[in-house]
C-alpha cells in the first residue's frame, strides 16, 4: 500500500534530487489550492462540479421510501386480494379506515421529514473542505470489509458487553422491521400468490416475537449499562450520558412495548386462535386480558400508540445520534486507505505557498470526512476513557473534539 | 437552516481550549479504539497546526526547542559537532559526509536523544555494539544529522518541519541512502510515512525489528545469552498504535534465555503512553497527575524487575517515573531493549559458554492478546 505521493514522486524519478523534492512539494501545493478554491464543492459521494450533490441523494431516497409507502396505502384501499386460510392474520385487523388513511398520510410525510433532516446533516458535512476518500479498484475490497466491519458490529464486539446489547437491539430491529414489510408485502399480493398462511405464517409469528423479545433484552441491557446501578455502568458511559439517550432509549422500550401490547390485544380480540400459540410472547399476554372488555378498543389505543412511537423514531433517526445508524458504517466505509496511520496530513510547501490559512480553527476549516466524523461519534467514551491525559486530570476530552 | 448559523471564526476555541489541544500526547489510543474509525488525533492536530502556524500561540518552553531546532538542528541546544561524539567510544563506527555517495548498506539514524541524551547514548552504543557483533555495514551522518522535524510537526510547526525534513531528505537523496535503521520510533514515523510527502523514499527499519531480525537469523548469536529477570515490555505509541509494530519487540526480549516477559494492564493497542509525545517532550507537566509516573506505577505493579523500552523518550520518562516512585535501578531497572539484549549476551560470554538451561528457565510469555486488529 503505497501512499499516492509516493506514486507521484517515482513518477518524477529522472528528475534531479533537488528538483525531485520541489516538484512533489508543488504537486502538493497546487492540489491544496485547489481544493481551497473549489470549497465546498466537493461533497462526499456527488464528484466534484456535479450539480448533483450528496445531499440530494438522501432526499431522493427518503422521498422514494415515502412515495413507496404512500403507493402501497393507495393500492391497498383499491386493491382487495383476501386470504381466506384459517390460520393467518389481517393487516389493520380492526383498526378503523379513518386511521388506515392517517397511517398512509403520515408516515409518508414523516420519512420525507426524517430525510430533510438528515439532508440537512450532509449539507453540513459539504461545508467542509475536499478530502479524497475515493473508492478506487485498489482499495474496494478493504472499504467493503471496513463497512461489513460496521454493520456486522465486528468493532463493538471487541468490548462484549457494548457488542451484544447492539447486535440485539440492532439485529432485531432490522429483522422486526422486515416482519413488518413481509405482511405488508403478503398484504399486497394476488390471492393466489400470498403466503402468509398455514405453518408459513406460524414460523412467521415466531420469529416476530422471538425478534421482538431480543429487541426488548437488548433495550433493557442498555438502560441498566446507563442509567442502572453504578457497578453495571461503565466509567465512559457515566461520563458521556446526554438526554438525547435517554430518548432514544424511551423511544426504542416504547416501541417495543407497544408492539407486544398491539399484538396482545390483537390476538385476544381475534379470540386467541390455537395457531397463535407460536406467537408465544403475544399469546399468553393476551390469556391475561382475554375475555375483558372493549377489546377492540384497546387494540387499537394500543396500534395507535406503537404508529406514535414508530413516528417518535423517523424523527429522532436524523436528529440524534441514533444517525449512527447510517453514519457509523459510512465513516468506516470511507476509512483513509492511501495515507500511512502514522502519517499527518501533508500540507504545501511553506515556502512557495499562497495559502495563507492553515490548521482548524472553524468548521470550515475540517474537511468533509471530519465533519461526518463528528456525526459518526455517539458519545461513547471509549477514547476519553484511554487517554492518558485525560486519566491523570488534564483538561483534555477526545470526544469532546467530535 | 444550517447555513444560517454565524459563528466567530475561531469560535471553535471557546469550546475547546488551547489547555486541552496542547495536553495531547498525540499517543493515538484514541483513534485506536474508536469503534467507528473517527480521525480524532487529525483534528487536534490540526488545531494545533492553526495555533502554532496562525496565533503562535503555543507553550513558552515550546519556543525554546523551536528555537533549537532551527538553530541548532535539534531541541536540546546542543552543539552539532558532538552529534557523533558517542562514536568515540566504539570504535570502528564510521562517519560519513552527505557530500559524498553513500557507500554502506544501511545508514544507522541515531535521532537527538541518541546522539545526545546521557540515558540514551548507551541505548546508542549497545545498538551499534549488536550492528557490529552482527557484522552489519552501517555508518552514521554524525554532525549532518539533523532533528527529522517530528517534534516540531506533531506541535503544529509546518515551517519548522518542513526546514529540517526538506535538509535531511536532500542530504540522504543526495548520497543514495536506500535503508536507514533508527533506534526512535518517532525518526522512524517521520522518516518511513512522512518523508515520502517530501520526496524521501526509504527503506526505513525500527531497531527492535532489525534486531528481531538479526536474532532470528542467527546472524546475532544469543544461544548464550542469558538474563534472569522479570521483564515489562512498555509499548511506544509510535512503534505501537502509529506503525502497528508490538510483536518485535517482545521477540527480541522473548529470545533470550531466563526472562519472563510480563505485561502491564494495559498494553498492546491499548498500551499507555510515557507522556512525552506530540512535542510533550518539551513541555511542562502542570495540571494534574504526570503520565510518566502513572504509567511507571503501573509497570511497577507488574512484579517486574526490569522495564523494557524501544523509544528514547519511553527510556526517559518511565525511568524518571520509576525513580520517582522510590524504585532504584538495582530492583527496577528501565532500559532500551537493546541495552536488555547486549547485556544478556555479554554476560551469556563472561560465565562461560554453552552452560545448558535448565527445562524450568525456559522462557514464560505471557502475552496478553495484542488485539492487533
Amino acid at each position: 500500500m503505497l501512499p499516492v505521493r509516493q506514486v507521484q514522486v517515482a513518477g518524477a524519478v529522472d528528475g534531479a534530487l533537488r528538483s525531485r523534492t520541489v516538484s512533489t512539494l508543488t504537486e502538493d501545493h497546487a492540489s491544496t489550492e485547489e481544493a481551497a478554491g473549489t470549497g465546498t464543492d466537493a461533497g462526499p459521494v456527488a464528484p466534484k462540479g456535479s450539480p448533483i450533490k450528496a445531499h440530494h441523494i438522501v432526499l431522493a431516497v427518503g422521498i422514494g421510501f415515502a412515495a413507496v409507502t404512500a403507493a402501497s396505502g393507495l393500492a391497498s384501499a383499491f386493491i382487495k386480494h383476501h386470504d381466506d386460510s384459517p390460520v393467518q392474520r389481517e393487516v389493520f385487523e380492526g383498526i378503523p379506515s379513518s386511521f388506515k388513511l392517517a397511517f398512509y398520510t403520515l408516515i409518508p410525510i414523516m420519512i420525507v421529514y426524517g430525510s430533510v433532516m438528515f439532508a440537512n446533516r450532509v449539507r453540513n458535512w459539504q461545508r467542509g473542505r475536499p478530502d479524497n476518500r475515493a473508492t478506487t479498484p485498489r482499495n474496494a475490497k478493504r472499504r467493503m470489509a471496513d463497512f461489513r466491519a460496521g454493520v456486522y458490529m465486528q468493532t463493538l464486539l471487541r468490548e462484549p458487553g457494548a457488542g451484544i446489547m447492539h447486535s440485539l437491539i440492532y439485529f432485531n430491529f432490522v429483522i422486526l422491521l422486515a416482519v413488518t414489510t413481509v405482511l405488508e408485502v403478503n398484504h399486497q399480493l394476488p390471492t393466489a400468490a400470498k403466503f402468509l398462511h398455514g405453518d408459513v405464517y406460524r414460523g412467521y409469528a415466531f420469529v416476530g416475537d422471538l425478534a421482538g423479545l431480543g429487541f426488548m433484552v437488548g433495550i433493557i441491557w442498555a438502560i441498566v449499562r446507563r442509567y442502572g446501578p453504578r457497578r453495571y455502568r461503565p466509567y465512559r458511559i457515566r461520563i458521556k450520558s446526554k438526554p438525547e439517550h435517554a430518548v432514544i432509549l424511551g423511544v426504542f422500550a416504547a416501541i417495543g412495548i407497544t408492539g407486544f401490547g398491539t399484538e396482545m390485544f390483537r390476538i385476544a380480540e381475534t379470540g386467541s386462535p390455537e395457531f397463535e400459540r407460536w406467537s408465544f410472547v403475544g399469546y399468553p399476554l393476551a390469556q391475561l386480558v382475554d375475555g375483558a372488555g372493549n377489546l377492540a378498543g384497546w387494540h387499537q389505543a394500543w396500534w395507535v400508540a406503537h404508529v406514535v412511537s414508530f413516528m417518535a423514531f423517523v424523527i429522532i433517526l436524523p436528529t440524534t445520534m441514533l444517525r449512527h445508524i447510517f453514519t457509523s458504517p459510512l465513516n468506516m466505509y470511507l476509512r483513509d486507505r492511501e495515507r500511512p496511520k502514522g502519517a499527518m496530513k501533508p500540507l504545501p510547501d511553506m515556502e512557495t505557498t499562497e495559502i495563507e490559512h492553515f490548521g482548524a480553527s472553524s468548521i470550515e476549516d475540517f474537511t468533509w470526512k471530519q465533519l461526518l466524523d463528528t456525526d459518526a461519534c455517539t458519545m461513547c467514551g471509549r477514547c476519553t476513557s484511554v487517554c492518558p491525559a485525560h486519566a491523570t486530570g488534564k483538561p483534555l476530552d477526545p470526544a469532546r473534539s467530535c | 437552516m444550517v447555513s444560517d448559523i454565524t459563528v466567530p471564526a475561531n469560535w471553535m476555541f471557546d469550546r475547546i481550549t488551547p489547555e486541552e489541544i496542547w495536553s495531547c500526547t498525540s499517543c493515538k489510543a484514541c483513534d485506536e479504539i474508536c469503534p467507528v474509525n473517527i480521525e480524532i488525533l487529525d483534528k487536534i492536530l490540526d488545531m494545533r497546526r492553526y495555533l502554532s502556524l496562525m496565533e503562535s500561540n503555543f507553550p513558552t518552553e515550546l519556543g525554546g526547542a523551536y528555537r533549537a531546532m532551527e538553530n541548532s538542528g535539534n531541541p536540546w541546544s546542543m552543539s552539532q559537532s558532538d552529534r557523533g561524539a558517542w562514536a568515540d567510544k566504539v570504535p570502528g563506527v564510521e562517519i560519513v559526509d552527505p557530500g559524498e555517495a553513500f557507500t554502506h548498506e544501511y545508514l544507522y539514524w541515531v535521532g537527538c536523544a541518541g546522539s545526545f541524551d546521557d540515558k540514551n547514548k548507551r541505548v546508542t552504543e549497545a545498538t551499534a555494539k549488536l550492528l557490529q557483533r552482527a557484522g552489519i555495514d552501517f555508518a552514521i551522518l554524525g554532525p549532518s544529522e539533523m532533528c527529522t522535524g517530528d517534534p516540531a510537526r506533531r506541535s503544529g510547526n509546518e515551517y519548522l518541519f518542513q526546514m529540517l525534513a526538506k535538509q535531511n531528505v536532500a542530504n540522504l537523496n543526495g548520497m543514495g541512502v536506500t535503508k536507514v535503521i533508527t533506534q526512535c520510533p518517532h525518526c522512524f514515523n517521520t522518516m518511513k510515512n512522512e518523508y515520502p510527502q517530501l520526496g524521501g523514499n526509504y527503506e526505513v527499519i525500527h531497531h527492535s525489528q532489525f534486531l528481531e531480525s538479526l536474532v532470528s537469523s542467527g546472524k546475532l548469536d544469543v544461544s548464550n545469552a542469558r538474563l534472569d529477570e522479570r521483564i515489562v515490555y512498555h509499548d511506544s505509541c509510535y512503534l505501537g498504535r502509529h506503525n502497528d509494530i508490538y510483536e518485535a519487540p517482545r521477540r527480541v526480549i522473548g529470545s533470550l534465555a531466563g526472562v519472563e516477559i510480563v505485561e502491564a494492564g494495559r498494553n498492546g493497542t491499548k498500551g499507555m503512553c510515557c507522556g512525552a509525545g506530540g512535542a510533550r517532550m518539551w513541555m511542562e507537566e502542570s495540571i494534574g497527575k504526570k503520565v510518566n509516573d502513572e504509567r511507571a506505577q503501573e509497570l511497577i505493579a507488574t512484579g517486574a524487575t526490569r522495564v523494557a523500552t524501544a523509544c528514547p523518550f519511553c527510556f526517559i520518562m518511565m525511568d524518571d517515573g520509576v525513580k520517582a516512585a522510590g524504585k532504584e535501578e538495582d530492583e527496577v531497572r528501565v532500559a532500551d531493549l537493546s541495552m536488555h539484549l547486549l547485556e544478556a549476551i555479554e554476560r551469556g560470554e563472561a560465565d562461560g559458554k554453552g552452560a545448558p538451561a535448565f527445562l524450568s528457565d525456559v522462557i514464560r510469555v505471557e502475552q496478553t492478546e495484542l488485539s492487533a486488529d
